[in-house]
């Protein structure tokens, strides 16, 4: 019987070829949904590396009364020191701390440098006090923390993620007390020990892409530029009405400074909401696409039947029973999805071929496949539900009566 | 072997009611070659498919090998008529996407059998008809009585105890026409199996063992 089928579907793949291309493109389409789907999916449920509960953060704009640029910066760091002193005395404030990227921020800065043996390193670069980890409660998971000695040692002290880990010393390398070889840049550069390592820190949020972290010390030294923003940890439960006494607060410290307050919660909500309507949005277009296609399938399957209404009143003369006619038609269309699966196989491996998306790594490439598969066997095993019953119920007298 | 009794069909549509037979009794043994004919309309295609279970009379009884079929499920009466009955049509009916030998294997794809079975089958049938060299033709490439003869071969393919043919020679030549006839004579002196078929060639009648005249629905004789 399939061998039979076979040979239908072969010899009628010119009035097929419309059927195999709407799934061809369907299985694209869903492909593509799904894949985004399971990578945002992932990547939503992979850990952050903080927490972003009760923290608010503190943007400011520097009064520039002073002229000359070092005087400038030696002013902007005394009042900073003042206010990350002055932040902790508050009732709810736990820690204060500052830096530069805090969560939920799409700016960053980032370097990118070849070794000295060769391999090209990534890395988003973080500038923060040492007081950072513990605002957002980021786990130090190997060596230590920056600490107050550390602003005397002639190199950079800096922390790094996994992954940079990884790729700089090796996986599974202890990276506690490393040297990060800068190759051709060692001269120019200041010395980087890595002196701690952090799981993760996934400023882009939840549905960001994981990046390479590298975390550099800073202290309010006179002569640095200053740090672009204030982050402080609350007492769990602290209202949303202690905003009003800390911009007072903060007003009377630096009178000619500026500030504004946020909420991290505040800035996830923003931040999903923006991140998730695009994705909404393009489950919403395939969706109808599909439904389409579907509609589409259902006109032409039906077109089929009606044409073959001589061939299905034949075979019930010949002794097919209702079922069989049934089975007959679906299958037909199982294995016409089948060929366009086929192509669109042939479409889809191009992209690991030629290392188009290589964010999406190969597992759930495989997974969104197997998805996509299902989906479309489900999307014509639907489709041909209408049109074989309207085949099973051919009558075979009066299909033959007619010609 | 076929038994119709007090049989009536009438087909009803939205406003006509055509009466298609009445009053049809008859009864046709095992082994004979009945002929029916009759002007055009006066239900002879009707009275083939109610032999062949592919309808069912409004009133009265249809009798196949002494079975009562009238509550018969689908299934039974499928089974029926892949196991015990062969269709030749006037238009051949054959399948044009699938070849020769793929159409004459049709009835056997609903039996249980093995593929390879089926296809030794369906190339001793079409040999049968004298179409070895036409094996994987397709139908558009055979003349009309090439083709009259793959349906043959696929009728007897199930080695049915029953042919019913319904203008076989109709869309024939008269030697492809003659043809064909000798076909049919030929199985049903060697292989017994009864035959019914609808002409409208006195002549090809007059060859057949009995002839059965219809006139708007009712029996003539
Ligand atoms: N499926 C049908 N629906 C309605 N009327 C039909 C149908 N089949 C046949 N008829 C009518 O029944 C009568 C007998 O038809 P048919 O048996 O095909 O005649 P014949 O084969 O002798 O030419 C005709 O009047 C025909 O129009
Ligand atoms: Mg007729």
């Amino acid at each position: 019987m399939i061998r039979h089928m076979l040979q239908i579907v072969w010899n009628r793949k010119a009035s097929n070829a419309l059927i195999i291309l709407e799934i061809l493109v369907s299985f694209l389409v869903v492909f593509a949904v799904v894949a985004m789907a399971i990578f945002n999916w992932r990547n939503y449920h992979r850990p952050l590396g903080y927490a972003w509960e009760d923290v608010w953060q503190i943007n400011f704009r520097i009064g520039d009364r002073e002229f000359d640029a070092a005087e400038r910066h030696a002013a902007a760091n005394r009042t900073l020191e003042r206010l990350l002193r002055e932040l902790e005395t508050m009732a709810p404030v736990v820690r204060a701390a500052a830096g530069h990227y805090p969560p939920y921020t799409r700016s960053s800065s980032s370097r990118n440098w070849d070794t000295s043996d060769g391999r090209d390193i990534f890395t988003e670069i973080i500038e923060a006090t040492p007081e950072f980890f513990e605002v957002l409660d980021i786990r130090i998971v190997a060596g230590r923390g920056f600490e107050a000695a550390d602003a005397a040692h002639p190199w950079q002290p800096v922390i790094v993620n996994r992954t940079l880990a990884a790729d700089l010393f090796g996986e599974g390398e202890d990276p506690i007390g490393k040297t990060v070889d800068l190759g051709n840049m060692k001269s120019t550069e200041t010395e980087l020990r890595v002196v701690g390592m952090i799981d993760d820190y996934r400023k882009g949020g939840e549905l960001a892409v994981p990046s390479n972290m590298m975390f550099e010390a800073v202290w309010l030294e006179p002569t640095r530029r200053p740090l672009s923003l204030l982050a402080i940890r609350l007492a769990p439960g602290t209202p949303a009405a202690f905003e009003e006494e800390l911009s007072k607060r903060l007003n009377a410290l630096a009178p000619e400074w500026s500030f504004s307050v946020r909420s991290l919660a505040a800035k996830r909500d923003a931040y999903l909401r923006l991140r998730l309507a695009p994705l909404l949005a393009a489950a919403v277009v395939a969706a109808f696409l599909i439904l389409m296609v579907a509609l589409g399938l259902v006109g032409v399957l039906w077109q089929n039947v009606t044409q073959r209404t001589l061939e299905v009143g034949l075979r019930r003369a010949k002794g097919a029973t209702r079922p069989n006619i049934h089975w007959q038609i679906l299958g037909e269309m199982l294995m016409i999805a089948s060929l366009g699966l086929v192509l669109g196989t042939l479409v889809v491996v191009q992209v690991p071929l030629m290392g188009w998306l290589s964010f999406l790594d190969l597992s759930t490439f495989g997974l969104a496949f197997a998805v996509s598969v299902v989906v479309i066997y489900c999307l014509a095993a639907i489709c041909s539900l209408y049109p074989s019953w309207l085949a099973a119920r051919i009558q075979p007298a009066e299909a033959l009566h007619y010609e | 072997m076929i038994e119709l009794q007090d049989v009536e069909k009438i087909y009803r549509t939205d406003r006509i009611e055509t009466v298609a037979l009445a009053n049809v009794n008859l009864e046709i043994e095992a082994g004979e070659f009945v002929s029916i004919m009759g002007p055009s309309g006066c239900g002879k295609s009707t009275l083939l498919n109610l032999m062949g279970l592919l309808d069912v009379p409004s009133e009265g009884y249809v009798r196949l090998a002494g079975e009562s079929v009238e509550s018969y499920s689908d299934r039974r009466l499928s089974r029926l008529r892949n196991q015990r009955i062969g269709f030749v049509f006037q238009t051949f009916h054959l399948i044009a996407d699938l070849s020769v030998v793929a159409n004459v294997e049709i009835p056997l794809l609903y039996r249980r059998m093995r593929g390879r079975e089926r296809r030794q089958r369906a190339l001793a049938a079409l040999e049968q008809v004298g179409l070895s060299s036409r094996v994987h033709h397709f139908p558009s490439q055979l003349s009309g009585g090439q083709q009259q003869r793959v349906a043959i071969a696929r009728a007897i393919v199930g080695e049915p105890d029953v042919l019913l043919a319904d203008e076989p020679t109709g869309n024939l030549d008269s030697s492809m026409g003659d043809e064909v006839m000798a076909m049919l004579h030929d199985l049903n002196n060697r292989a017994g199996t009864t035959i019914v078929m609808v002409t409208h060639d006195e002549r090809l009648a007059g060859r057949t063992g009995r002839t059965l005249r219809l006139f708007d629905g009712r029996q003539v004789n």
